[in-house]
């Protein structure tokens, strides 16, 4: 079954509740002493950090969060959060209080060594008055501010530990105290759930947008299996209209040259010989000759042009048009830029001239153009081609649709070669394809 | 009908045979009637240039009809209405006898692939009249 888009909305919803029940629970069974000085207002900025944590569930957003929340609730001027893998490298390193120009000047983040080493395997926060004189402190790099107090506690849930929260200087100047560390404790707890939250989140985004990637990739598979039905029937409709023209069109063309000859034959073997009419019916086969050569031209023009191998890509696009103009109410023109007398690479002349003559095709099927132009620019190791026209133009279909087989052929063909077919028409102005691709 | 042959049209008699060619390909339906007029008057022919135009055949009363095979398909219907299908020769495009065998399945007359119609359509012609006569032999 595909699972409802609406699936990860109704996870943050619950989670939502989750959180708010949770925090009822916090706040009504710690044993925060009311009446003393501080406490409301620490508690009061606990819940408004938890409170702005519990609304989020991008997993960055959670962390950036988590990092300024804790240095709020523990009134803190820098604070961080170490996200380490399980063999203790941090893998992330969330700061707070610490501008980017000071970061940059710093240079590498911290690596997990010295004293932060030594709060990973802690199992309970850790809290000192000066950092630098700990024996456990292996200094600060150079251009480093200055910190000294300093709390660290472990953020994780059970034998599952997701990384530290590092505070320090403590905005008064004083030691960070037991109402910080517990504040902080009560705040890591919250933490961990939005990590998880947001993890689970990812989780079932990740999973939805699978479900969603291969649902796309099944039906980009059905696309191009029907796509590729259709062109092979399309090819072999295309075969078997140049095989009745090869037996039928030519056929009977030289049918008729053989006819001619026994006529002859028959002329010279008459008593008395019908010279005058031999003499004609050899015209007749002459002209029966030249015809047969023009049809089976036509044909292999029809099939592959010769003059696209061996003389180039414009002097074929040049023979199409001319051949268009000939046989349609379209006059096409050709025009080109920078392609001089080089060659293309085979693969991008086919390509091009493949595309041009289904445009072509298609101008003379649907267009009602009075003319046509061909446009080859070459620059900047791409090849531009465009094909426009005057015609009545169309409504371009978002997804080219069964009876769009020439407009998704082209657009295969552009995509083998590593480059695009963009399609502009408007009913009533015309169309124009535009072919790019690379020539390396 | 080809202005060539119009002449001949109601000369249709006892002693030579109505033929005619009923064939879409100008030069080789020009040539065909030009062979049949030199086999020694056996035959009067017709000519009609488009498949379209069969139903005028039935108003020629012919003999037989002559067809090429890239015109068959689309007139085997019409040429069953109009005439009768036994009395028609088919050109075929090439030697292959299964060609011979799917026109003749369908009942008609001769066959014969274009690279012999020179040398094999007066044949072809006569043997299907004969056939028509040894298919009815009280008559």
């Amino acid at each position: 079954m595909t699972p409802s888009p609406n699936t990860s909305a109704t996870i943050e919803c619950y989670l939502h509740d989750y959180y708010a029940m949770s925090l009822m629970s916090v706040t009504t069974t710690q044993d925060f002493d009311g009446g003393a000085a501080g406490w409301p207002l620490k508690v009061q900025t606990l819940l408004e950090a938890v409170l702005v944590l519990s609304g989020e569930h991008e997993l960055d957003t959670v962390l950036r969060r988590i990092v300024a929340g804790a240095a709020t609730i523990a009134d803190a001027r820098y604070a961080a959060l170490g996200i380490y893998d399980s063999n203790g490298v941090i893998v992330s390193f969330i700061h707070h209080g610490i501008d980017d120009d000071t970061v940059a000047r710093i240079g590498s983040l911290p690596d997990g060594h010295g004293f932060l080493g030594e709060v990973i395997v802690a199992s309970g926060p850790i809290r000192l008055a000066d950092l630098g004189s700990d024996p456990r402190s292996g200094g600060f790099p150079p251009n480093h501010p200055p910190m000294r107090t300093f709390l660290g506690v472990p953020v994780g849930r059970g034998r599952r530990r997701y990384g530290n929260l590092y505070l320090t200087e403590k905005a008064d100047g004083e030691t960070f105290a037991d109402e910080d560390e517990a504040l902080v404790v009560a705040f890591a707890a919250f933490a961990v759930g939005a990590i998880e939250s947001a993890q689970l989140v990812r989780l079932e985004r990740d999973r939805v947008d699978a479900v969603a990637d291969l649902a796309a990739a099944t039906e980009r598979a059905a696309f191009k299996r029907e796509m590729f039905g259709e062109i092979l029937t399309a090819q072999e409709a295309e075969r078997a209209r140049v095989s009745r023209d090869l037996h039928d069109d030519v056929g009977q063309a030289l049918t008729s040259v053989l006819l001619g000859l026994r006529l002859v034959e028959s002329s010279l073997a008459a008593n008395p010989v019908e010279l005058d009419e031999a003499r004609q019916r050899t015209e007749n086969v002459r002209e029966l000759v030249a015809d047969a050569l023009r049809r089976t031209r036509k044909l292999a023009f029809d099939l592959r042009p010769t003059v696209l191998d061996d003389v180039g890509l414009l002097p074929a696009l040049e023979r199409l048009a001319q051949d268009m103009t000939a046989r349609s109410d379209t006059a096409v023109a050709v025009a080109s830029d920078g392609l001089d007398a080089a060659r293309l690479p085979p693969s991008v002349e086919t390509l091009v001239y493949r595309v041009v003559q289904e445009a072509l095709t298609n101008i003379t099927r649907h267009a009602k153009a009075a003319t046509a132009s061909i446009t080859v620019v070459a620059a900047d190791g791409c090849v531009r081609t465009l094909v426009e026209d005057d015609g009545i133009g169309f409504i371009v279909p978002d997804t080219p649709s069964r009876g769009h087989l020439g407009l998704k052929g082209m657009a295969e063909r552009a995509d083998l070669g590593g480059g695009t077919v963009e399609l502009h028409s408007t009913p009533g102005a015309g169309t124009t394809v535009i072919l790019d691709l690379p020539l390396a | 009908m080809d202005d060539d042959t119009r002449a001949d049209v109601n000369a249709v008699s006892v002693g030579p045979h109505h033929v005619v060619v009923a064939v879409a390909h100008r030069a080789m339906r020009g040539l065909i009637v030009d062979l049949l007029k030199r086999d020694g008057g056996r035959w009067v022919v017709s000519a009609i240039d488009s498949v379209s135009k069969l139903s005028d055949i039935s108003p020629l009363c012919p003999d037989l009809v002559v067809v090429d095979i890239a015109d068959f398909a689309a007139v085997h219907q019409q040429l069953a209405a109009h005439f009768a299908i036994d009395r028609v020769v088919v050109i075929g495009p090439e030697p292959d006898p299964a060609y011979r065998q799917a026109a003749m399945s369908r009942g008609t007359g001769a066959w014969l692939s274009r690279e012999r119609v020179g040398e094999d359509l007066c044949d072809a012609l006569h043997s299907t009249l004969a056939h028509v006569s040894d298919s009815d032999p009280a008559q």
